[in-house]
């Protein structure tokens, strides 16, 4: 079907809701195409019109119901409620947003250091760059730091022999004791046959270790001699013979320094050379 | 009713506001007197929206109550009747909406039909089937201008907006009514 223009459509809703014959000619006469829409609208407004009449009945008496709410505040609460989620949503995606877009925190400017060029004595340069027509210079290699053996804090992180070592009133078993001695001090040790199986006591607060073994040594009949570095033998003492002290120590540099005498100045401590360990 | 109705419209004096203030002092017969003469245009607002006699009974009865508790509400701005009908047609629209879930419209006017046949308000089947295929809003724009014959500027205050949109609005509900009738068997 052709569909009407509004205007017209307009028009046959006035006709058909005013009725009037002479308009309804008119119209008819002006759009002969639209007659039967126009009937149709006429018949509809006329079944429209029609209302439903009340039929005459009792008017219940009134009586207030409990419950009931005017409908327009109850629109306005659902707006107001609305609003406020409304803002509530754009506030939290503000916040999330700019938490997101927060900038890192920004360290201060560092201040710009200035490097003094060093300089030779005839202040030529050091370093030339080289380019077209500029021969290059290398600087004259000076060693600043001539090679000398380290230096240690302590030199008894160095020398096991000067080790302190801490035995507190312990009674032990002599080869235990030494055991344990050289185990503390870092000493590997070789134990000749016939060493004294007697139980020992100690009482040292921290003296070194070669020390220890040399004043051991004097009490017990035993003498430790140095093998390679970090290495110990203990012999024991024949009994024709006594044992190697600062007293009876020949004055070929064997020093029996412990606690009974001036450490020597190298701050080490000597134990006596077996006469055989390097072939003499 | 229908010369309440134009003595309504005509006049310049809202004999109505006498009995509103009348109530509003204490006086309950001023209430029943404005409920007994508005008690039939309410109901047919009613059942032209709800299309339910009963459900329209109840609502009219819901209206009044509203305007019981608010009358202090009224603002005297417009007529008692147009403040009075714009409760009638929101509150009867807001329960053809919560009703039409329940799907119950065509069937109960329908059972009511077949129980009823001797009611004179017997309404055109193409018509009735039609309205009920309407929303209840459009429904609405047609009850008041069609059943109850008020102008556009009453129609305008009762649902609130002014008189080109509710001459739009009346126009646009006119089609879908048409389109509905022109289909309905």
């Amino acid at each position: 079907m052709k569909r009407i223009a509004p205007d017209v459509e307009r028009l046959m809703w006035l006709i058909a809701e005013e009725r009037d014959p002479r308009a309804i000619a008119d119209f008819e006469a002006r759009f002969p195409a639209l007659r039967y829409e126009l009937a149709k609208r006429i018949s509809m407004v006329g079944d429209l019109r029609k209302s439903p009449k009340t039929p005459p009945h009792d008017i219940p008496r009134f009586v207030p119901r409990s419950g009931a709410t005017m409908p327009q505040a109850v629109n306005r609460s659902i707006y107001v409620a609305l609003a406020f989620v409304t803002a509530a949503l754009a506030f939290g995606t503000y916040a999330a947003k700019s938490m997101l877009n927060q900038k890192p925190p920004t360290l201060p400017p560092v201040p710009p250091v200035n490097v003094s060029q060093p300089t030779t004595g005839n202040d030529e340069p050091l370093y030339t760059k080289p380019g077209p027509g500029k021969a290059t210079v290398v600087p004259p290699v000076e060693d600043t730091h001539p090679t000398q053996p380290p230096q240690y804090a302590d030199a008894s992180d160095k020398n096991p022999l000067l080790h302190p070592i801490f035995f507190k009133n312990v009674r032990a078993p002599l080869d235990a004791a030494l055991i344990q001695i050289c185990k503390q001090a870092g000493l590997t040790y070789e134990m000749a046959p016939g060493m004294p199986q007697i139980e020992i006591e100690m009482n040292y607060d921290g003296e070194a270790a070669g020390d220890i073994l040399a004043d051991l040594g004097r009490r017990y009949n035993f003498t430790p001699y140095p093998q390679e570095a970090g290495s110990l033998l203990f012999i024991p003492v024949r009994p024709d013979e006594t044992p190697r002290t600062d007293s009876t120590a020949p004055s070929d540099g064997t020093v029996h320094p412990g606690n009974q005498g001036a450490p020597p100045k190298d701050g080490g401590v000597r134990l006596q050379k077996r006469p055989d360990a390097d072939g003499q | 009713m229908s010369a309440v109705i134009d003595q309504t419209r005509g006049a310049t004096f809202d004999e109505d506001i006498v009995l509103v203030e009348r109530y509003l002092a204490g006086d309950q017969d001023s209430f029943e007197l404005l409920y007994s003469k508005y008690y039939e245009k309410v109901l047919a607002i009613a059942r032209g929206i709800l299309m339910d006699p009963d459900e329209a009974a109840d609502a009219v009865q819901e209206v009044f109550t509203l305007v019981y508790r608010h009358l202090n509400r009224f603002d005297r701005r417009s007529r008692f009747s147009t403040w009075l009908f714009r409760v009638a047609v929101n509150r009867s629209i807001q329960e053809a909406r919560r009703n039409k879930h329940k799907s119950r419209n065509v069937a109960l006017t329908e059972a009511l039909v077949a129980e009823a046949p001797d009611d004179s308000d017997e309404m055109d089947p193409r018509v009735q089937a039609a309205m009920t295929e309407l929303a209840p809003a459009d429904r609405a724009l047609l009850v008041l201008y069609y059943w109850e014959e008020l102008s556009l500027q009453e129609i305008a205050d009762s649902i609130g907006c002014n008189v080109n949109a509710a001459k739009t609005r009346l126009y646009r509900a006119r089609e879908r009514f048409r389109e509905k009738y022109e289909v309905a068997p």
